[in-house]
């Protein structure tokens, strides 16, 4: 007699043997280390961070190569150690104007207060794959040259020391100051503590809500929506990089024992304004209108994205109407995070062969085929 | 401060699962499975069963003075915050039955959200399963009887009332000494 | 990373949340009650809502049963239990009487279940009418004002178009009189079992971040019409293994040519009834 699922336990206990043995891979290789990963992969590492939800560079190494470079993978270990973290409480938002900035860019103006900062950037590498040699223990790095604004790029593997402290005013102020942009919808002070990490996401959700599910969202599934709006699919028109901004932003907390705000430290973001023309409301004055976006780390496409997303979910807000999937909210931020999607869809790995045998029955009497199987007995 | 539970884990873990099967079964007369000490006018009962769900998530209304050493043992083991608004409160805690006339002055919950609503923790003079009201509804095999001492005729009435509201409504725990006995509002009550 | 987990891996604030949703689920039986979900180190799909409810619950007295498919041997539920074991050091049991929680996927065992257990059921999509209308702004506003007209409109043009009601598995029910409820994706055969069961039946969906519960002795009724009643799958055949007649039946193909043969999905059962039958 055939029996059907035994030894499964035995199954579990191998599957995680082999692969704990594939992710070591050749034990003549050597292992590589989180510093080296934090090193020379750290766009990846930015990118666990900022859809793990946990700033901690290290964790986000540790889950990458824990999960064989699956990004996805490393995204959710990371997200299942932040969730048995310890909550001490809300920073004080952010003040990203006095973020040390080492790359500023604007599409909008040729020069802007501040200056542009091109910065380390893939935009103007050729992508031919280098053959570099295996041995580098001399630094053979190129200097960055002096620029007529006596701004020198920084050395990209010395983010530690970033050389533009100050302040560097919004481009999209400036717009705003001259009354050419709407105010943006201010997302107000978050005091009731809306934080999609404790709360269900319910429609219609806010814009801390929008925001929040957005920078944690799948870059790939960000980047799809937000390229379907400019071929039309809930864009009419051409969309502007207001700002792109990647730099350090020092971090303030207030503890409740002490009364007084202390510095705990400092993170490495990239925030984005978008600048889309609107003249078609009725009431409203012809202008412009923002979209936000806001990421952990360095992450140019995806903060990108993020502010062309803010700004469409917002189009049909007080109508509820939905044309587009890109403009729809509940379409975009209940499929945006790929720890759940991923685990959904590949949860039908698992068996099902319960529901799948009523589907039978059901099949069967509908054909009311009462000639057996070939294999009946 | 008094101490709270011996364990928080462990005993919280009781208290809660003596919670659930009361609310599964109303009118089920249950104890808390643990001892707890509670300061002056609380029930035993009724503060192992706030101490297990409060949190800073859960403001609590009282039938007390926000000074009260009651409130602020509930609170330094909670952190729960303190309303004197009765529609704010996710939990309120009567200590004298006798006050407690309308449940609909707090938190019904909404049709669209019925499970933001209030639950009452009542302290009473005793519980028993006295032919005092006839309990019918989910999780009464066929009708339970249950006497409450010091309730109203006026909060029975008034409960009635609620009932119709269904599914928004309030409910409620009685607790007498360590026991306790759930209303959830599903269930139907009638003066025997 | 941290090395140590507390009591059955979540927090106790993430417990305290999870508990005040069990409560109110239970004072209104079949309403999805919204709640903080948190990500669990199993996947979503994988069963994160019914372990967020079992860890909330499970204390060292329990003995846990853990089944998917109606067995006790499959992978993910071998997993579960693995995670319980590791996490509360908690007593298994695959003896459905002697189990105080019983945590499942996609059945209710044949073995009548008595008061006091606890049922919690793994659920993908808690929400009965998603295929209906897949967005959660208009499903509240429907369940609030009991607006169920268009699931009745969706099982009637089954008929029109088969003749008979097409849901197989997660067949929509009523509970108290109130509320449409999906009772996870369980075959309809098992949808009786649920209807004045004096056992709590607790659903849990991580990734839709929903909680609610049938409280025992509470009427629970599968959705049809009076001229096309709710109907039982049937087979023709009986268990190859213990030969009974009155349990769902797994089809097992054991060759290339498709012989199939029928063995109960319920493991435990189908072993103790062939005990029974051949001492």
């Amino acid at each position: 007699m055939y029996v059907a699922v035994k030894g499964g336990e035995r199954a579990v206990k191998n599957s995680q043997i082999l692969v704990a043995g594939k992710r070591r891979g050749d034990i003549n290789v050597p292992k590589i280390t989180p510093d080296q990963i934090k090193n020379q992969l750290g766009l990846g590492v930015d990118r666990v961070m900022a859809e793990g939800s946990l700033y901690d560079e290290h964790a986000a190494a540790m889950a990458i190569r824990q999960a064989q470079g699956d990004m996805t993978e490393a995204i959710f270990l990371v997200r299942a150690f932040r969730t048995t973290l310890k909550r001490f409480g809300n920073s004080i938002p952010v003040e990203t104007t006095r973020m040390a900035a080492f790359r500023r860019v604007s599409g909008i103006f040729k020069d802007i207060p501040g200056g542009q900062i091109l910065g380390p950037t893939y935009d103007y590498t050729h992508r031919l794959i280098e053959s570099c040699p295996e041995d580098d223990t001399q630094d053979t790095r190129e200097r960055p040259l002096e620029t007529e604004n006596g701004m020198s790029d920084p050395a990209p593997a010395s983010h530690d020391a970033p050389p533009f402290p100050g302040e560097l005013p919004r481009v999209i102020d400036i717009l705003q100051t001259r009354g050419l942009m709407q105010k943006d919808p201010a997302i107000p002070p978050n005091d009731d503590g809306e934080d999609l990490t404790r709360q269900p996401l319910t429609f219609p959700a806010s814009r801390s809500l929008r925001l929040q599910a957005l920078a944690r969202g799948d870059e790939g599934f960000l980047l799809g929506s937000a390229y379907s709006l400019q071929r039309g699919f809930g864009l009419d028109r051409h969309p502007f990089l207001g700002e792109l901004k990647i730099g350090y932003a020092a971090v303030w907390y207030t503890p409740p024992e002490l009364g007084f705000k202390i510095n705990i430290g400092r993170i490495k973001l990239t925030e984005c304004f978008m600048v889309n023309r609107q003249d078609d409301a009725p009431k409203k004055a012809a202008g412009f209108e923002t979209g936000y976006g806001l990421v952990f780390g360095q992450n140019e496409r995806k903060a990108m994205a993020m502010s062309l997303l803010d700004r469409s979910l917002r189009t049909n807000e007080n109508t509820g109407k939905a044309d587009y999937p890109a403009r729809d909210p509940e379409f975009v931020l209940s499929h945006c995070d790929n720890v759940e999607s991923s685990g959904f869809v590949q949860h039908l790995k698992l068996p099902h062969y319960v529901d799948f045998q009523s589907e039978l029955v059901f099949i069967r009497s509908r054909r009311k085929d009462h000639v057996p199987d070939e294999g009946d007995r | 401060m008094r101490k709270g539970f011996d364990s928080e884990v462990f005993d919280s873990q009781t208290v809660f699962r003596h919670m659930l099967t009361a609310m599964a079964y109303p009118g089920t007369i249950s104890g808390t499975g643990i001892d707890l000490f509670c300061p002056d006018r609380l029930h035993g009962a009724a503060g192992a069963l706030l101490l297990t769900l409060l949190d800073f998530e859960t403001p609590l209304w009282a039938d007390m003075e926000e000074n009260a050493p009651e409130i602020g043992w509930l609170q330094f083991h909670t952190g729960a915050p303190f309303t004197r608004e009765e529609k704010k409160a996710k939990f309120a805690l009567f200590t004298d039955c006798r006050t407690v006339m309308e449940p609909a002055l707090f938190n019904p919950g909404t049709v669209a959200s019925p499970d933001i609503s209030t639950t009452l923790i009542i302290q009473t003079k005793g519980i028993d399963n006295d032919r005092q009201v006839r309990l019918t509804g989910p999780g009464i095999e066929k009708e339970v009887f249950l006497h409450i001492r010091g309730i109203t005729l006026d909060f029975i009435t008034n409960r009635m009332v609620l009932n119709q509201a269904y599914p928004t409504g309030i409910d409620m725990f009685f607790v007498h000494a360590d026991q306790f006995v759930a209303l959830p509002r599903t269930t139907k009550m009638e003066l025997c | 990373m941290p090395l140590a987990y507390n009591f059955a891996y979540l927090d106790e604030q993430s417990k305290k949340m999870i508990r005040r949703a069990i409560l109110k689920a239970l004072a209104i039986p079949g309403f999805q009650v919204p709640f903080g979900g948190r990500e669990m180190p199993l996947p979503y799909g994988w069963g994160t809502g019914g372990i967020q409810l079992t860890a909330s619950v499970i204390g060292p007295d329990d003995r846990l049963k853990v089944i998917d498919q109606g067995s006790d041997d499959t992978v993910n539920a071998i997993s579960i239990k693995a995670f319980f074991k590791k996490t509360a050091g908690i007593a298994i049991t695959e003896e459905t009487r002697a189990a105080t929680i019983i945590q499942t996927r996609h059945r209710i065992p044949e073995t009548p279940l008595q008061k006091g257990q606890i049922m919690v059921f793994q659920v993908p999509i808690p929400e009965p009418l998603q295929f209906i209308e897949p967005k959660k702004s208009q499903t509240v506003k429907m369940h609030g004002f009991e607006e169920y007209g268009s699931m009745h409109v969706k099982l009637y043009e089954d008929i029109a178009k088969f003749g008979r009601i097409a849901t197989a598995f997660d067949y929509p029910v009523q509970v108290h009189q109130r509320y449409i409820m999906s009772p996870s994706p369980i075959p309809k055969y098992d949808n009786p079992k649920l209807h004045q069961s004096p056992a709590i039946h607790l659903f849990g969906a991580g990734r839709e971040k929903r909680i609610y519960a049938v409280p025992p002795f509470t009427d629970v009724v599968s959705l049809d019409f009076e001229d096309y009643p709710f109907e039982l799958e049937q087979w023709d055949g009986a268990c190859a293994v213990c030969g009974s007649q009155n349990s769902f039946l797994d089809e097992i193909i054991t060759d290339d040519k498709g012989t199939r043969v029928f063995i109960c999905s319920d493991t435990e059962y189908c072993r103790n009834n062939a005990g029974k039958s051949n001492p």
